[in-house]
This record gives C-alpha cells, structure tokens and sequence, in this order.
C-alpha cells in the first residue's frame, strides 16, 4: 500500500521511558497490574472487542502527551495519546499471558478532524507530527494473539481495527 | 377467490410499543397486496392511524362486555375475512388459547405453552439451557425488602401478567409493589437485576415445528428499557437446537421471543422472560433478512410468497414518525362512549375542552383491565398469630400492664440470641479458614448501656467513632485492647493520650500520616494499625480508593519504612445497601489492588476487619459463608491472617428493641383506612430504611401480626411525611386505645430518635 505524502513513519513505536531506582516507576507498573488483576471476570476472557480494558478509561482520556514519557508519568496525566495507551495495555496484556505485537499504521481521517487534532495537539505545546496530512495520521495498535485467532485491537478507541471501511492505508508490525 | 388477509391486534406504537405495525410492515414486504386489518380496544391505539393498515376494529374494552363474547367477536372478525390472526398483546393470545383453543386460524400458542413459559419461566428456563435470577414471590414491601437488600436493593418487580419495574431502594420498592398489585391485580415476583449485555432470540413455529429463528442484541434503550437499536444475528446452532426442544415440547404456534441477559461478571446467561407473541421489533429481524411474520403465515395459509426476504443490513434503530390521525386517534373527542379513559382505568381527568394536553395513552389496549379481570379474587387477609418465642419475648419485655405510651421495649433475650449468632458465625469463620475471627460491636449504633453490658459480657470488642465514645465504652467496662477505632474524625478532642486500642483503621492518606505520627510519638498505641479501603466500583466518601494511582503512590511512600508493628486492612461498606454478591466483588478488587501495594511498601497485613452493615435478616449460616469467602479471598491475596474482624451494628440491635404506640384514632380515606397512633417518626426515624412489621393487639386479646395490604398508620406529629408505616391491611375490629408494637426499633430508631411535637 502506498501512502502519499509526507510519506510512511520510519521510526519504531513509542516507548515509555523507565527511570533507573525510580519507586514511582515501579509503583505505576505494579498499580496497572494490580488493578487488571482486580478487573479480572470470565466473560473477558472471550471479550476481543475491548479485551476487558475499560477500566484504563476511568483514569485517562486520549489527547496529547508530551515525549518523553515516562511510567511515572502515568498516574499524573489526564490525557494520553496512542502511543502511551498501546504501551500500557501491551504490558497489561503481555502479563495476562497473551503474545501482543505492537503496530504501527496509517489510517485516513477527515480534514475537519486532523484540523481540530492539529489545534488541540498545539494549544498543549505538544508537537502534531503524527498528524501525516490533512487527510492522513499515524497511530499505533496491538496485534493480540487471542485464543480465537490474532486481533487488531486498538486500545484508544477500545475495539477492532482494519476491517471494512476502516482498513489502514499502510501498517507494520514489531514483536514486542 | 378473495384476498388473503391477516388479522393483527395490539398496534400502539408509543415509548413501549406493541408489534402489530411491525408485523404489518414485514407482511407487506413479502406480500405486497395482502389485506391487512388491525384489532386494538381503544381508539388511542396509535398504530390504528397507520396507513399500513386496510381496515381497523376498535373492540369495546375489557372492562365492558362478557370475556367469552369478546373472544367470539373477534374469532368472528377473523373469520368473516377468511384471515388468519396474529396476536399483539400477551394477556389477549393467553385469553384465547384459553377460549378458543386449537382454532386453526388463531396463531398463538396452546394453553399449556402459557404454562410452560409463566414467570418466572423455569421450566421454559431448562430446556433452554439458561439460569434463572433468584426471585421471590411477594404479597407486601416486608418480606419484598428482606428479599431485595440482599442483593443491594437492585430488583425488578414484575406484575403477575406484565410489566417489570427497576428498583434501586425501599421507598422505589414499596411504591413498585404497590403500583404493580394496584394495575395488574394478583401476586408481584421479585427477582434480582443482573449486570450484563441483554440479548433476544425471536420465531416463529407452527404446530411444534420451528419455522426459523434469530438473535438480537440490544444497543440503545429507552429509560423503561426497550429497544431502541438492535444488532441482529444468526442463532447459534446450540441455541437453536435447544428452541427447537423448547417449541416441540410446547406445541408452540405463532411468534415468541426470549429475552436474555448475560451477566458480565459471571458470564451466565439468565432468561429474563419468554413472550407468547412476537416483539415490537420484529420489523428490525425482517430488515436484517429473517422474515417470520411472513415464514409464518406462509406455513399457516400455504399463499405463496411474492417477495423474497432480503438482508438490507444487519442492525436497526427506530425513528419517531408523525402520521395524519383523526380526532378520535388524537384525543380531541373523548372516549367517553364507555365512561372510560384511553387507559381503560379510571374517568379521565383531562377532557377535550382541557388547556393541558392529556399523556399519552400507557395501556391504550386495556391490559390492566383485562388483567385484573383474570385475576382471582383474594380474601382480606387477616391478622396473623406469633409464634411462641415472639409471643414470649414480648410478654418478658411488657411486665406491666398498662404502661407508659409511646415507649420503646427492649427484648433483653433477643440481644441474647443475636450474641449466641455473632458468637456461632465466629466459630464457623475461624473453622473453615483457621483464622481466629471476633466481632466489634458498632457502639454508635445504639449505645444503651444494656447493649453494651451484653456484649462486654460475651468477651466481645466495640467499634467506636470518636475519642468520646471511646471513653463511654472504658466507662462500661471495656478494656483499651478491646476497643476498634475508626471514622474521618477519630482524633477529633484528642487530649493527646497516651490511649490503648485494640486496632485504629485510618480513613485516608492524611489520617494515616497523622495517626503514624501520634504512635511515633508515644501518645497512641494500637495493637493493630491499619487503613479503610474503600470500594472501587461505588461511590463511598470513606477510606482510601487504592485502586486509584495517585493513591496508590501514595499509600506505598506512607508505608514504606513506617513504624507499623501489625497491619491492618479494613473493608467496610455496607452489604445492605450494594448486596451481598456486589459487596464481595468490590471487596475482592479492593483486597487485590491492596496485596499488590502492600508488596511493594513491604509490609504485610495481619489483620482483615470486614466491617459493618450487614442485613439483619441474614441467617447465620448465610453471613458466615460470605465472611468466609471474603476472608479466603483476602488470604489468597495477603497470605496468612491473624484476626479476621467484623462489626456488626444493625445486625445485632434492631430486632431488639421495638416501640409501644396506642391508637389514637381509626379514619377513613380514599385509599382504605389509616390508623392514627401516638408516635411518630420522632420514635421511629429509621422509618425510611426498613418496613417495620407491626403488631395489634385489642384489650384482652395476644398480639397479632398485621399482614399487608393498602392501608397505613400516621404518627401523631401534624406533617404530611410523619407516615411510620404503610402497606399493611388493618384489622376489621381496629379502634381507638388498641395497642401497635412496631417491631425492629432496636438501631438508628433508638440512637436517633428525638424529642418533637410532645
Ligand atoms: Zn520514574
């Protein structure tokens, strides 16, 4: 697939940074897996649309976060974008025991919507580099190797990616 | 030969519509030319004005004419017309079946399948393969209430026919039961809300054979909580077998759908109901290619199909539509030609000539008429006689005779049995887990010196709130060691000690920090120091949400390196109020979230105290089972215990004490009599959270339980609310001097009541 310009991302996906002797860090990597633990129901367990990830939702809405970032950054932000989700919902995953690959893709949007992204991206100070074009943004997503097969999970939006309409103009996967 | 036609009846499109238009509209989009003519029983039927329709009937309502006649008169239509009929209203299909059964034209189901899906629809419920909520037939709000707080108060109250009404507390409750009993007549059936994704299975079957089937999610709800947008799908092959059992077993006819809901916690699936009709969103199964209004009267009648059934998509929403309708239909003429509102219930109050526009019609098919019709006619109940140990408690604790009135009598054996159940539900936890486990009495609760005294005597310990309640229970005897403090304000008059408690559980980060700070000082020893956790899922303003990261951050610096010699953790919100089942769930998320944290701080809990507010009906063995799962849920999560905890208040004093009214005057109203006492809710302040059962008693004869009904007792005080008690049958004899006991006095009745208006 080929995507116009300013051409497909040639950087790998986010990474939240770990402080070296840093409680806090830790702290927030054992508060996400404690409280996925406490979520825990049997009906996730067949739940691919939002692999029982919800409750990330309770803490955090998607908006812009500044780069770097760090896990003890987490308990603190109101907002994070994407990149921060995809990280913390692949560690929660990977801990539940399931293969998750992160992936990178473009999707189409609308003009109305890359202008209001574009607006609010800078009214934070955080720089809109993900939005490609007018037409075009870059975001990132699992791939989850669930019992009935692999999903295209989007832990942003909660749901199924790449089917239909939806599918992404270009996609890369990296083994976690 | 003339034109094949359906006969449909129940065609009210309103916020709970009935399926006849749907049924017209996938009729017609397999036979475009095919006659239709709709039955309904009063012209605010708004689905009359449909221009899918080639004739309507307005029936005289059910209130009118002779139920066998009514049903002739229809057969009548039907057969005049050469049609066949498929029925849009429950209590009609099930009238019919009745009276006019195996009639070849009539597509309902035989009697016996009405049997077979009754609520609360067992037997349908097992050859489906689903669970059925737990549920209990109620007469009154008192053995309705002893139901519902056990599962939080969140229950539907069904009418014996029709209609389910949610409910979230006791004052929604009573209303429903009343309201319910008061439209559709006969017995209400509670049964437990169940959390989780609600699904449809709607088909059709002729003479036991299944003509086709599909499933329905629901995706948008009204607030009564129909549907409002569907995903339609294929039946899964199990499912569908199990229908097929369901529909041969029943000899089903005609359209049916089965409502189920999969409980999110769990993943059971529960049968909500069974329909004996098909449901007002047929036409959404239709859109999606599944035609069995159409599978139907083709099998029936053998016309042959002129349209096929197309899939136009896989899901449906509805719309509001406005469409032309004549004055009879819009409610500029009364409907007064039977004395009788469009609801069929009382005159109405709005005429034509009314300014205020007049509410929508709510049964413009007169269900409730209908349904009360078919209701048996039910005795007044009568008085009931006590038990012995009742009767005994009562003539122990009323030596004198005559007394003080109003006055509140204490059962001193009753508090004595409560302790010997506290006491055994002890002995079962510390059996089954192997952690020793004691009570604290929640002094607050009613502080009586007697109360005390007892539990002091039975080596039990005291939960207290503050520094002054503290000192009330040493002054009663109780050793610093037996004391438990907790509450927001515990250093509230704080002399600065030093002071000795058996455990101190702090209420959020900053008393933590503080209370710390006094035992690092010397002015506080606690053998057990711990914190509240409060329940992630519900609102509470008390302890701490660990689940919450900046909390839990902050938990983690306070405890790391802290002084604490035994920590506790301490889970207190009250079961009465969420149930018992969300009680646990939210104290397992909380206890989950906590071991993680505590591992990290390094440190460990000692002791686990499982609070207060359990329901006063729960039986020993019932309370001892849930502490029990709690305590191995924590173990699980914590390790090894050395106390289990909890603290029951209600639990233990409200049977124990009750209040002594005299009649001071029996009246008569427009709902029944009510009678008037010299008490109020001055003595009785708790009066909101739990009926109180009431007993009478005439000069020279025993006390007798008074059963439930319409009827209501007033307190003396002159304010609209001062109403202790309603939803009870008054006796036939009741008079003025006759004595009332309002029974379960013994908590909050007794701790806050007030001097007012005496
Ligand atoms: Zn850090």
């Amino acid at each position: 697939m080929t995507v116009s310009a300013p051409g497909v991302p040639d950087h790998p996906p986010s990474t939240l940074t770990e402080h070296a002797d840093c409680a806090a860090c830790a702290d927030t990597r054992s508060w996400l897996l404690a409280h996925d633990r406490a979520e825990a129901t049997p009906a996730r367990e067949w739940d691919t649309t939002t692999f029982g990830l919800g409750w990330l939702f309770r803490y955090f809405r998607w908006g812009p976060s500044r780069w770097p970032f760090a896990w003890c950054d987490v308990p603190s932000a109101e907002h994070v974008d994407c990149g921060v989700l995809a990280c913390v919902a692949g560690m929660v995953l990977a801990a539940r025991g399931l293969r998750v690959e992160r992936v990178q893709l473009v999707e189409r949007a609308a003009v109305e919507e890359t202008a209001l992204w574009r607006g609010r991206w800078l009214a934070a100070g955080c720089r809109p580099d993900w939005i490609l074009s007018d037409r075009e943004v870059y975001h990132e997503v699992l791939l989850v190797h669930a019992d009935a097969g692999p999903v295209l999970f989007d832990p942003t939006e909660l749901r199924q990616v790449g089917q239909g309409r939806d599918r992404p103009l270009w996609m890369r996967q990296w083994a976690l | 030969m003339s034109t094949p036609t359906v006969v449909l009846s129940g065609v009210h499109s309103g916020p709970n519509p009935s399926p006849g238009l749907g049924l017209a509209r996938s009729l017609r989009s397999a036979w475009p030319r095919l006659r239709l003519e709709a039955v309904d029983y009063s012209p605010r039927s708004t689905g009359l004005s449909a221009s899918e329709f080639d004739r309507v009937h307005v029936r005289p309502g059910w209130h009118t004419a002779d139920l066998d006649a009514l049903c002739a008169g229809l057969v009548s239509i039907v057969e005049s017309a050469g049609a066949v009929f498929l029925p849009g209203l429950d209590l009609e299909a099930a009238l019919l079946a009745d009276r006019q059964p195996g009639h070849p034209a009539l597509l309902l189901p035989p009697s016996a399948a009405f049997d077979a899906v009754v609520k609360p629809g067992e037997t349908a419920a097992s050859l489906l393969g689903l669970a059925v909520p737990e549920y209990r037939f109620a007469e009154g709000v008192e053995d309705g209430a002893d139901f519902a707080v056990r599962h939080g108060w969140r229950v539907w109250v069904k009418g014996s026919r029709y209609e389910a009404v949610a409910t979230n507390g006791r004052a929604e409750l009573a209303a429903a039961i009343a309201g319910l009993r008061a439209t559709w007549g006969g017995e209400t059936l509670l049964q437990r809300h169940v959390d989780g994704a609600e699904e449809s299975v709607v088909f059709a079957a002729l003479d036991g054979e299944l003509l086709g089937a599909c499933a329905m999610r629901k995706t948008m709800v009204t607030a009564e909580g129909k549907t409002w947008a569907g995903s339609v799908d294929l039946l899964d092959p199990p499912s569908r077998a199990r229908l097929v059992d369901l529909v041969r077993v029943t000899r089903w006819t005609g359209g049916g759908e089965v409502e189920i809901v999969r409980e999110t916690d769990t993943g059971i699936p529960y049968l909500l109901e069974v329909n004996p009709r098909f449901p007002a969103w047929i036409h959404g199964a239709t859109l999606a290619g599944v035609n069995l209004p159409a599978r139907l009267v083709a099998a029936a009648t053998g016309i042959p199909r002129q349209e096929r059934e197309k899939a136009h998509s896989t899901g449906f929403v509805r719309v509001v539509e406005e469409i032309p309708a004549g004055p009879h239909a819009i409610g500029v003429v009364p409907t007064g030609q039977h004395g009788l509102s469009c609801d069929g219930e009382l005159p109405g109050h709005r005429c034509a000539d009314s300014p205020v526009p007049a509410p929508g019609g709510k049964h413009p098919s007169g269900m409730p008429v209908l349904s009360r019709r078919l209701a048996l006619p039910r005795p007044r109940p009568r008085p009931v006689d006590l038990d012995h140990r009742r009767a005994a408690d009562i003539a122990d604790a009323l030596l004198v005779d005559p007394y003080e009135s109003p006055a509140r009598v204490y059962f001193g054996g009753v508090l004595d049995r409560g302790l010997d159940r506290l006491a055994g539900v002890c002995r079962d936890v510390e059996d089954a887990t192997g952690v020793p486990t004691r009570f604290a009495y929640s002094a607050k609760t009613n502080p009586d010196p007697r109360v005390l005294g007892a539990v002091l005597r039975r080596g039990a310990l005291v939960e207290v709130i503050s520094q002054a309640e503290a000192r009330r229970c040493a002054e009663a005897g109780f050793p610093g060691d037996r004391v438990v403090l907790g509450g927001p304000a515990k250093w509230w008059r704080f002399d600065g000690g030093p002071v000795k408690f058996g455990a101190v559980f702090c209420d959020s980060v900053g008393d933590l920090r503080r209370t710390l700070a006094l035992v690092a000082e010397g002015g506080v020893y606690a053998d057990v120091l711990g914190l509240r956790l409060a329940p992630p899922g519900v609102p509470s303003r008390f302890g701490v949400d660990v689940t919450c990261p900046r909390a839990y951050r902050a938990v983690a610096d306070a405890l790391r390196g802290a002084p604490v010699g035994r920590l506790g953790l301490q889970f207190h919100h009250a079961a009465s109020q969420i149930g018992l089942r969300a009680w646990l769930r939210e104290f397992t998320a909380a206890i989950t979230v906590a071991a993680d944290l505590l591992t990290r701080a390094d440190v460990r809990a000692r002791c686990l105290d499982l609070g207060g507010g359990w329901p006063p009906g729960l039986g020993r063995a019932e309370l001892g089972a849930q502490l029990v799962r709690a305590t191995r849920a924590a173990v699980r999560e914590l390790g090894s215990l050395d106390q289990v905890l909890f603290e029951p208040g209600k639990y233990l004093v409200e049977p124990a004490m009750a209040v002594f009214t005299t009649v001071l005057d029996v009246r008569e109203g427009r709902h029944g009599r009510a009678a008037v006492v010299d008490a109020s809710i001055a003595e009785l302040p708790d009066w909101g959270s739990h009926p109180h059962p009431v007993l009478w008693r005439a000069p020279g004869a025993p006390w007798r339980r008074l059963p439930p009904g319409d009827e209501s007792v007033f307190g003396r005080l002159c304010m609209e609310h001062d109403r202790p008690r309603a939803g009870l049958t008054l006796p036939d004899g009741i008079a003025e001097g006759d004595h009332l006991l309002f029974l379960d006095a013994g908590a909050y009745d007794a701790s806050m009541s007030f001097r007012f208006g005496v």
